[in-house]
């Protein structure tokens, strides 16, 4: 009954509950596949294949590379589900996260792929925009849940 | 601080039911547990030997590079974190060892968990391990972290 009660955000808790670099994206619709971790675990329980991109709300390289990756997504049909660990911070550890963002794809509730690292800045080492399209393209067949 | 604590503790009852242990304390005398600060969690212990509690909940790697701070402390103080953190408006990181560390003192060190979420902090440090065992010399790894991390303006 509480927990209904409070339920006014989409992280399932009130905005006051929430760190102030999450309230910042509440509306933002570059972030508008927030995935809880109930779901999260209900998808994996039921074995289903599809992206997670973990972020979180106060790491400036996922604050760059979100509206990078995010069109791309978008415009591939990608259902990106997007896991703010800032907010679930024992997802870490749980879900064996060493920074963010982490792109991961699990096929049949197992995972299967991974990128760790979000775009490079120019002059730095890292992924480019057409590596994350890659990485959907490749996966996106076999499943998109 | 202390008189606010105690107006915020029937509400702090209240939305922890009988699962106290999770709620931690409040107070931030002693050894209290992690205390949030703007988007950090602010935990303090004796040294940089014994870990936070908040490194629980994450991986090993993260545990590892947290465990190697007072070894590195003295590099760390002197390189740019390029995560964008030392352009914050507010409280901006001094240096990499910030993204760790929030303060120190003859009292002990204050950990943040701020390189818990941010991959190029964790990696700014795993490369401060792997170049320094390499036998690397501080200005060669501070200017190894500028040619790999620092983007072109």
């Amino acid at each position: 009954m509480l927990n209904s009660l409070q339920k006014n955000t989409v992280y399932g808790k009130p905005a006051d509950d929430l760190y102030p670099a999450t309230k910042e994206i509440l509306n933002d619709p570059n972030y508008d596949k927030i995935i809880l971790p109930e779901q999260l675990l209900e998808k994996l329980d039921n074995k289903e294949s599809f992206f997670v991109y973990y972020f979180a709300s106060d790491c400036p390289h996922c604050k760059r590379t979100t509206p990078q990756i995010k069109p791309i997504a978008d415009d591939l049909g990608i259902n990106m589900h997007q896991f703010n660990l800032l907010e679930f911070d024992e997802y870490f550890g749980k879900m064996n996260i060493d920074g963010t963002p982490t792109l991961v794809y699990y096929k049949e509730g197992v995972e299967s792929d991974r990128m760790s690292g979000g775009i490079a800045q120019a002059g730095t080492s890292g992924y480019s925009p057409e590596n994350f399209k890659a990485f959907f393209e490749k996966h996106k067949p076999e499943g998109n849940d | 601080m202390k008189a606010k604590w105690l107006l915020a503790l029937p509400a702090s009852v209240l939305a922890c039911g009988i699962a106290l242990a999770a709620c931690g304390g409040g107070g931030s005398d002693a050894h209290g547990g992690p205390e949030r600060h703007g988007n950090e969690n602010w935990e303090r212990e004796a040294s940089l030997a014994v870990m936070p509690s908040f490194l629980d909940k994450y991986a090993s790697r993260t545990k590892h590079l947290y465990s190697i701070v007072g070894e590195y402390q003295d590099i760390m103080k002197s390189v740019n974190c390029y995560c964008g953190c030392m352009e914050y408006e507010s409280d901006a990181h001094q240096s990499l060892l910030r993204c760790y560390v929030a303060s120190q003192n003859a009292d002990g060190v204050v950990w943040t968990d701020h390189s818990g979420h941010c991959g190029i902090c964790t990696e700014e440090l795993a490369k401060i391990e792997q170049w320094s065992k390499e036998g690397k010399t501080p200005d060669e790894i501070r200017q190894l972290i500028d040619d790999n991390f620092k983007p072109d303006v």
